[in-house]
C-alpha cells in the first residue's frame, strides 16, 4: 500500500471519532447543567417566558437592576439588555 | 414548548442508542478490515481502490443527511406538521451532513493526488460538492443568528430547501458536463450496469450500511444535544424571570 490510503483512513476515522467524542461530551455537559439547574425552576403557577417576556432577552448570570425595578407583569420593559431583534428566545451564553 | 421535556430519564432510548453505536462501530471496523486487508488491489488503480470503500459512502451519507434535513424543513414549514422537533432534526442532520461532505472532499482529494496528479481540480463534481459544503455551512451559520424561535426556524427551513437544490446537481454533474471524475460505478443510471463485483462489492455495500448507521447515531446525539440546549435556554430564562419577579416583589 502507499501512504495515501493510510492517510485517507486516518483522516476519515480520526475526524469522525473526534466529532463523535465532542458531541457526546457536549451532550453530557448540557445534561449535567440541566440537572443542576432543575431545582431552581420556579413553581408551575408562574407564567412561562413566552407568555410574560415577549421581546426581552435575559440571562440568568446578569443581575437585574436593583434600583427602579420593573413592576410585576411589566418585565418586558425592564430587561437587563436590549430587546432582541425579533423576539423571545433567550440567547445562549 | 411542550416538547421540551428532559430526556435523560429515557433509559430505553439510551440503550437503543448504545446498541446502534456498537453496531455502527462494528460495521466500520469490519469495513476497514475488509477494505485494507482482505479485498484485492484493483487492476487499474492498484491499492488506491481501497479509498473507495469509504469515499462513496461518505458522499452517500452527506446526500442522505441533506435529504433528511430538507424533509424535516419541509415538515416544519407545512402548517399541519409544524413542530419544534422537525427544526431540531433538520439542524442536527445538516451539521452531520457538513462533516461528511468535508470528509468526502478530503478523501477525494487524497485519492485524486496520486490518480490525477493534483489535490484539487475545478471539475464540475468537485466544484458543486464544494459549493454544497459552503451552502450548508451558511445554513448552520444562519441557524445561529439570534431571533425568535419560530422565525429563526422558518428562515432556516427555507435556506435548507434552497441549499438542497445543489444535491441533484452534484449527483448528475458527471452526466451533464464533461468531467474528470468517473461516472457512478455501482449502479450507473445510463448503462444500468454494475462495475464492482465480489468481495469489493460486499465491502463497499458494508461501507454504505456502516456509515449510514454512524450517521444515524451522530444525528440522534446531535438532536438530543439540541433538545437539551433548548431546555437549558428555557430554564435559564425562567430562572431569570423568577429572580426579577422576586426583586420586584421585595421593593
Amino acid at each position: 500500500m502507499n501512504g495515501y490510503v493510510e492517510a485517507g483512513y486516518v483522516v476519515i476515522l480520526g475526524s469522525l471519532g473526534t466529532y463523535a467524542a465532542t458531541l457526546v461530551g457536549r451532550e453530557r455537559a448540557a445534561r449535567r447543567r440541566v440537572r443542576e439547574s432543575s431545582p431552581s425552576r420556579p413553581p408551575a403557577s408562574c407564567p412561562r417566558p413566552s407568555d410574560a417576556l415577549r421581546g426581552a432577552r435575559l440571562r440568568p448570570s446578569e443581575p437585574g437592576p436593583t434600583s427602579n425595578p420593573a413592576p410585576p407583569g411589566a418585565l418586558s420593559a425592564g430587561g437587563t439588555s436590549a430587546p432582541g431583534p425579533e423576539g423571545t428566545r433567550p440567547v445562549a451564553p | 414548548m411542550s416538547s421540551l421535556q428532559p430526556t435523560f430519564r429515557h433509559g430505553r432510548v439510551d440503550a437503543a442508542l448504545l446498541s446502534l453505536g456498537v453496531l455502527a462501530l462494528a460495521g466500520v471496523v469490519a469495513t476497514v478490515w475488509l477494505g485494507l486487508f482482505v479485498t484485492p488491489p484493483d487492476e487499474f488503480m492498484g491499492n488506491l481502490v481501497r479509498l473507495l470503500y469509504v469515499h462513496p459512502p461518505m458522499a452517500w451519507v452527506a446526500f442522505l443527511a441533506y435529504g433528511v434535513a430538507s424533509l424535516a424543513s419541509l415538515l416544519y414549514l407545512w402548517p399541519r406538521t409544524r413542530a419544534d422537533h422537525f427544526d431540531r432534526l433538520a439542524g442536527a442532520s445538516a451539521e452531520v451532513g457538513v462533516v461528511f461532505t468535508g470528509l468526502t472532499l478530503i478523501s477525494g482529494s487524497i485519492w485524486g493526488r496520486p490518480t490525477w496528479g493534483a489535490w484539487w481540480v475545478w471539475d464540475p463534481l468537485l466544484t458543486t460538492t464544494a459549493l454544497l459544503f459552503v451552502l450548508y455551512l451558511g445554513y448552520l451559520a444562519l441557524r445561529r443568528v439570534p431571533g425568535e424561535f419560530h422565525v429563526r426556524a422558518r428562515r432556516s427551513a427555507i435556506a435548507a430547501l434552497i441549499a438542497f437544490i445543489d444535491v441533484p446537481i452534484v449527483y448528475f454533474s458527471v452526466e451533464w458536463w464533461r468531467s474528470l471524475h468517473q461516472a457512478p460505478s455501482v449502479l450507473n443510471p445510463t448503462t444500468h450496469k454494475t462495475y464492482v463485483h465480489g468481495s469489493m462489492a460486499w465491502t463497499l455495500l458494508l461501507g454504505f450500511v456502516s456509515f449510514t448507521l454512524v450517521y444515524s447515531w451522530l444525528v440522534a446525539h446531535r438532536y438530543r444535544l439540541a433538545k437539551l440546549q433548548d431546555l437549558e435556554d428555557t430554564e435559564g430564562l425562567e430562572t431569570a424571570l423568577a429572580e426579577r419577579r422576586a426583586e420586584a416583589e421585595g421593593v
